[in-house]
């Protein structure tokens, strides 16, 4: 049975906090957690963390599962200024070692979506090559998948991320696949306010709109995040809170055929969405119990 | 002329008091901070905070020009465990390029304290070999000096310094001389609760005591920590406030072929110590020497 995993904020958590809010998805029957980038983000800081997580998750009875590496700022993966791509390297290095150190094996990793204005859109598709060249290697050695999520942006179409794992073709590269990006990018030509298109308005290129995303997707989706939209905007509301046809998109994730884990990524803190909440949500959605 | 930098308790302060206490180091004359170990944590969980400390060193007029990496757990250079070295493999590179980043060219590293049951000095030395392998490349690249600092324990003697220093011949491979460590290593033959016998135990050896050690290392000092005690432990006090001769170390660093800064590491949140206090005392010690 396919892992269902739950993000949750626990930027604003202190120990304490954090250990209860673990507890609570416990208590409604959830055994995966998130290695979110945020708690990335603290390992950076907190030498130490690792080793306090783990306990905490021991004594709730809980583990994680699959990651999510920090992004934007030092975090895209097609950074294509020089110095701002070492740092950036330095720092998706150190993430991939603390996820393989926290026994966790897919991560999944943005592109990017802040564009360098003095550099083409193939200057950032360059720089993403050269990124998973140094990442893959490190990655197969670790055991660590690297999944690339599709984003409403340049370079993250359905198309693209084909074309990554074609050029590639690694057991240790594979898709994310966020099932609100998709519908934002599926939908949003109906929209005027639809968000993709002032992400393509930056980066100077018409929107591409696509369809069927999850189908061509489909052979190399190792995990996925899972929340709703009405096409808009990238809400990451409770599964039902939004347009998606779950129907069409529930058996496309269960019959797909390197899925590893299924992730709720509804933002919780974001929108005070109760924990017991999200869980029967996803249990309603996927027909069956978080615990597995 | 050789820049007078400052240490400081960066921990607690949120970003206006840490604006606050830079303009209390312009104030009193400090125009240079050390990017310490607590800073560069910090730069680990916050991917922006180099770009807000270059504006707040503009702003208040100051700026880095010597670092100190993160030590102990995950820091130390001396990890011979596999999974443990390779996570502070990830952290200290990281380190390094943040080093660089803030224009920044010396960085002092521990090479290490924390003891692991069982591994011997030699596996230890080893360890740290294979560390300095692998970060010596990187900071050359980077033009970032790795400054070893000596310590308590058999592997940062005066002695052992100089046969790192001798092995790798490298002008990116300097000595960081730590005055407070040294006197606590010079005078604890003589002081009954001397800390140094309880170190060289847990490596199942009997204490070397060293003499004259800044003398031995002065080929090598490229960096220094200035702070004072009274030979039975490590305060971190004003000079004056112990029983160190500054007349003698003066001298020494003085003629120190490599030295590029002369850094005060008193602890000045540790024990209540005004910004003022700190800044005065280095100027009657090292001003002198044009030192500023």
């Amino acid at each position: 049975m396919i892992p269902l995993t739950f993000h949750h904020s626990w930027k604003n958590l202190d120990e304490r906090s954090r250990f209860t809010a673990m507890n609570e998805f416990t208590a409604n029957g959830v055994r995966h957690l998130v290695l979110a980038d945020t708690l990335l983000k603290m390992m950076g800081m907190d030498y130490l963390l690792a080793g306090v997580l783990r306990e905490q998750t021991r004594q709730a009875g809980v583990d994680f599962v699959d990651a999510h590496a920090p992004y934007r700022d030092f975090g895209d993966l097609f950074i294509p200024d020089e110095r701002d791509w070492r740092q950036m390297i330095a720092r998706q290095k150190l993430n991939l070692e603390l996820v393989s150190e926290m026994g966790v094996d897919t991560c999944t990793f943005h592109v990017g979506s802040k564009y360098y204005a003095d550099h083409t859109l193939d200057q950032h598709r360059e720089a993403l090559y050269r990124s998973l060249d140094e990442l893959l290697p490190l990655a197969e050695k670790l055991g660590v998948t690297i999944c690339l999520e599709n984003l409403v942006r340049p370079l993250s179409t359905a198309d693209d991320l084909i074309s990554y794992m074609k050029r590639y073709d690694s057991p240790h590269l594979g898709v994310c696949l966020d099932v609100g990006h998709a519908n934002m990018k599926e939908k949003g030509e109906q929209h005027p306010d639809c968000i993709a298109r002032a992400a393509w308005a930056v980066a100077g290129v018409p929107v591409r709109w696509e369809k069927n995303i999850a189908e061509t997707l489909q052979p190399y989706i190792v995990n996925c995040h899972i929340h709703d939209n009405y096409g808009v905007e990238d809400d990451h509301n409770l599964a039902g809170e939004g347009n998606i046809d779950w129907k069409r998109i529930v058996p496309i994730l269960l019959n797909a055929p390197r899925l590893r884990s299924i992730q709720s990524e509804v933002l919780t803190a974001r929108r005070s969405i109760p924990i017991r909440r999200v869980c029967e949500n996803i249990r309603q959605i996927f027909g069956y119990s978080p615990e597995n | 002329m050789i820049p007078l930098t400052f240490h400081h308790g960066w921990k607690s302060l949120d970003e206006r008091s840490r604006l606050t206490a830079m303009n209390e180091f312009a104030a009193n004359g400090g125009r240079h901070l050390v990017l310490t170990d607590t800073l560069l944590k910090m730069m680990g969980m916050d991917y922006l905070l180099a770009g807000v400390l270059r504006e707040q060193t503009r702003q208040a007029g100051v700026d880095f020009v010597d670092a100190h990496a993160p030590f102990r757990d995950f820091g130390d250079l001396f990890i011979p465990d596999e999974r443990d070295w390779r996570q502070m493999i990830a952290r200290q590179k990281l380190n390094l390029e943040l080093v660089s980043e803030m224009g920044v060219d010396t960085c002092t590293f521990h090479v290490g304290s924390t003891k692991y049951p069982g591994v011997t000095v030699e596996k230890y030395r080893e360890a740290l070999c294979r560390s300095l392998d692998e970060l010596l490349p990187l900071a050359e690249k980077l033009g970032v000096t790795i400054c070893l600092e000596n310590g308590l324990t058999p592997l940062n003697s005066a002695e052992a310094l100089v046969s790192y220093m001798c092995k790798y011949d490298s002008p990116y491979l300097g000595v960081c001389f730590d005055t407070g460590h040294a006197n606590v290593k010079e005078q604890g033959d003589r002081i009954p609760e001397s800390p140094v016998p309880q170190v060289w135990a847990k490596f199942d050896l009997p204490v070397r005591w060293e003499k004259e050690m800044a003398e031995t290392l002065r080929p090598y000092i490229v960096s220094c920590h200035i702070h004072d005690n009274y030979g039975a432990r490590d305060d971190h006090d004003l000079p004056g406030r112990g029983n160190i001769d500054w007349r003698r170390i003066v001298r020494v660093i003085a003629e120190a072929p490599r030295l590029k800064n002369i850094q005060s590491e008193v602890l000045t949140a540790r024990r209540g110590i005004p910004i003022r206090a700190v800044c005065e005392s280095m100027q009657d010690l090292f001003g002198g020497l044009g030192a500023a």
